[in-house]
């Protein structure tokens, strides 16, 4: 299916990215936006430009229905999520594909497996890929970390088993 | 009184009815003014306050945007 007009589900300088890729590429965009952002510049480059809520992102960016509805209205045909706010959102995904709207990202089962990183990492090592050297699994306490660090070698990054959208 | 939410609206209970309010008319707070659709559920929206409709600034059948004006009422 040809994509004519993409709704972008972001804002800022990942929302003007999707919009230049898109506009090289002859497709029509549509910007949505809080009416804290009704000036920016993702919102006046954007062919069209719809409100979908209040300044908190919770109610604006993050709010599906109101999202799903703009794309609605505006017969977009696709949606770009960018990163952070609903890019890892499995659920995002699924309600986006069952309204026949194409989704640009990775399938909602992929989002569920990699976004939990002990989950992603045996994945990725199940099917061979190269892997950084770490823990085999998720750790439980400090002594654990340490005695691995010692093993591997300093620097180490210790990180958080879940994906956390970073929306600001 | 500004839109909740994205949708499309309709100043009308169906295709074949009357609208729920004209200019002039007289609304009590919490009577259906316009009806708006998203994701295929129909919402009423209700008067904020009682008073007369001055201005209706929607169509029905047009698509909405959040804090959207749709109608004043004094």
């Amino acid at each position: 299916m040809t994509i004519e007009k993409i709704l972008i589900a972001n804002r800022g300088e990942i929302a003007l990215r999707i919009h230049r890729a898109a506009h090289e590429m002859g497709i029509k965009t549509v910007a949505v936006h809080s009416t804290a952002d009704a000036d920016a510049m993702h919102v006046r480059l954007a062919d069209e430009a719809i409100c979908i809520g209040p300044p908190s992102a919770t109610d604006s960016y993050l709010n599906i229905p109101a999202i799903i509805s703009a794309a609605e209205i505006s017969h977009a045909d696709a949606i770009h999520p960018g990163y952070g706010f609903l890019s890892e959102n499995a659920q995002f995904a699924e309600i986006v594909e069952s309204h026949n709207i194409t989704w640009i990202g990775p399938k909602p089962e992929h989002i569920r497996t990699m976004g939990d990183k002990v989950e992603a990492k045996r994945s990725a090592g199940a099917l061979g890929l190269p892997l950084v050297p770490g823990s085999d699994g998720a750790i439980e306490d400090l002594d654990e970390a340490k005695a691995i660090a010692r093993d591997i070698g300093y620097p180490v990054i210790i990180k958080r088993h879940q994906a956390v959208a970073a929306a600001v | 009184m500004k839109s909740p939410m994205v949708g499309t609206v309709y100043l009308t209970p169906d295709p074949e009815a009357a609208p729920f309010v004209s200019i002039g008319q007289q609304v009590k707070a919490g009577d259906t003014v316009l009806i708006i659709e998203a994701m295929k559920v129909m919402n009423p929206i209700v008067a904020a306050s009682s008073g007369t409709v001055t201005e209706i600034y929607v169509e029905s059948g047009q698509p909405v945007e959040y804090d959207q004006p749709l109608l004043a009422i004094a």
